[in-house]
């Protein structure tokens, strides 16, 4: 790194701690408590002018023995997702879901294009050729989500403002509104999401329900 | 008198035309049974490979329906049935699955069985050995 890298480094770190941003943290379980890993916490502003213009990002969802790496993603209207093949045998990735429908060939070797996931919802992809490969992707028109780990999931450097938060698990078909949520733009926000197989999540912890 | 032998005189004809050499035309897929034998020898035959001991190995996971679905069409199509094949070329197929000869030689062994079942030739089944035997470096791919 050299110096001319290090002053933009440094002035980056210092716009960020001018535009104040809160860490809003969350507890995702199911209704029995337990702690869910692959869940999905995002948060829309209620004024959506307020959400900034999206880069172009890519993710990847991987093929290795015969499973879909990871099985969750969560991703922003928008993003193209890569689907490189970790085997060295074909898979035949597809969705037959309505915001992304699509199939893609995948040999060992050969790169595919990405696929772009251009409009929000829950995506379910399976394997033409093999049984049991299922995967997931969310997506959302929001830059702010997290996908849980053993029920912690953390959305990092939220701008102050009024916020709707959602929660989704591939155990609920769609994304279930969890309650409105205030950030002042410096203290951080916890919240307790309990997640209930296709049903409501109930927001615990300073959540109003969102007005519509 | 004229008018109703006409009938006949068509019937003579239509029959004329099944005579040996004609016979000798039809498709391999037709002689074989068509539709109903290739159907039922595909089903078995994949059923039979993937449990096989001495083949299960390359079938962990595998959709067998569409794998039938897909292999009808192959034969269908090499046999001169009336069908389009719509899958990968055998290469890609087997690609990465390291299959061996023995493996291969299982699965033909299975194949030739179940042929006899179901009541296939031996010429036929000898002319369709030789349409899949050029494939042979396409699953042993080394």
């Amino acid at each position: 790194m050299n110096t001319r890298t290090l002053l933009i480094a440094a002035a980056a770190l210092l716009a960020s701690q001018a535009a104040a941003a809160s860490d809003v943290t969350a507890t995702i379980t199911d209704t029995q408590g337990k702690p869910l890993t692959d869940a999905v916490v995002y948060i829309m502003p209620v004024a959506p002018a307020r959400v900034p213009a999206a880069k172009p990002v890519h993710a990847v969802i991987d093929q290795v023995d015969k499973v879909f790496v990871p099985k969750v993603s969560v991703v922003r209207t928008g993003t193209a997702v890569d689907f490189p093949n970790s085997d060295n045998i074909r898979h035949q990735v597809y969705s037959f879901s309505s915001p992304k429908t699509f199939t893609l060939k995948l040999y060992s070797g050969r790169p595919s294009e990405p696929v772009v996931f251009d409009k929000p919802g829950v995506i379910v992809l399976g394997c033409n050729i093999h049984d049991d490969m299922v995967a997931f992707v969310l997506a959302v028109d929001t830059p702010w989500f997290a996908r849980s780990e053993r029920g912690s999931a953390r959305i990092a450097s939220v701008p102050a403002g009024h916020y709707d938060v959602f929660a989704w698990s591939a155990g609920t078909a769609a994304p279930v509104a969890a309650g409105r949520i205030e950030l002042d733009g410096s203290a951080p926000k916890s919240l307790t999401l309990k997640l209930a197989p296709a049903a409501t999540a109930a927001l615990d912890g300073g959540g109003r329900p969102p007005q519509s | 008198m004229h008018t109703l032998f006409r009938p006949f005189m068509l019937l003579l004809l239509t029959a004329g035309s099944l005579g040996p050499a004609a016979a000798a035309e039809r498709s391999l897929y037709d002689r074989m049974g068509g539709n109903a034998t290739v159907t039922a020898v595909v089903d078995e035959l994949i059923d039979h490979t993937a449990s096989d001991p001495r083949t299960s190995r390359s079938w962990a996971k595998v959709k067998l329906p569409r794998v039938k679905i897909v292999f009808v069409e192959y034969l269908c199509a090499l046999t001169g049935g009336p069908c389009t094949y719509t899958g990968d070329s055998i290469k890609d197929i087997h690609a990465g699955m390291g299959v061996n000869e023995s493996e291969l030689y299982a699965v033909v062994e299975n194949l030739r069985d179940i042929l006899i079942r179901h009541g296939v030739g031996l010429r036929e089944r000898n002319e369709l050995l030789a349409l899949l035997a050029p494939t042979k470096k396409d699953v042993v791919q080394r």
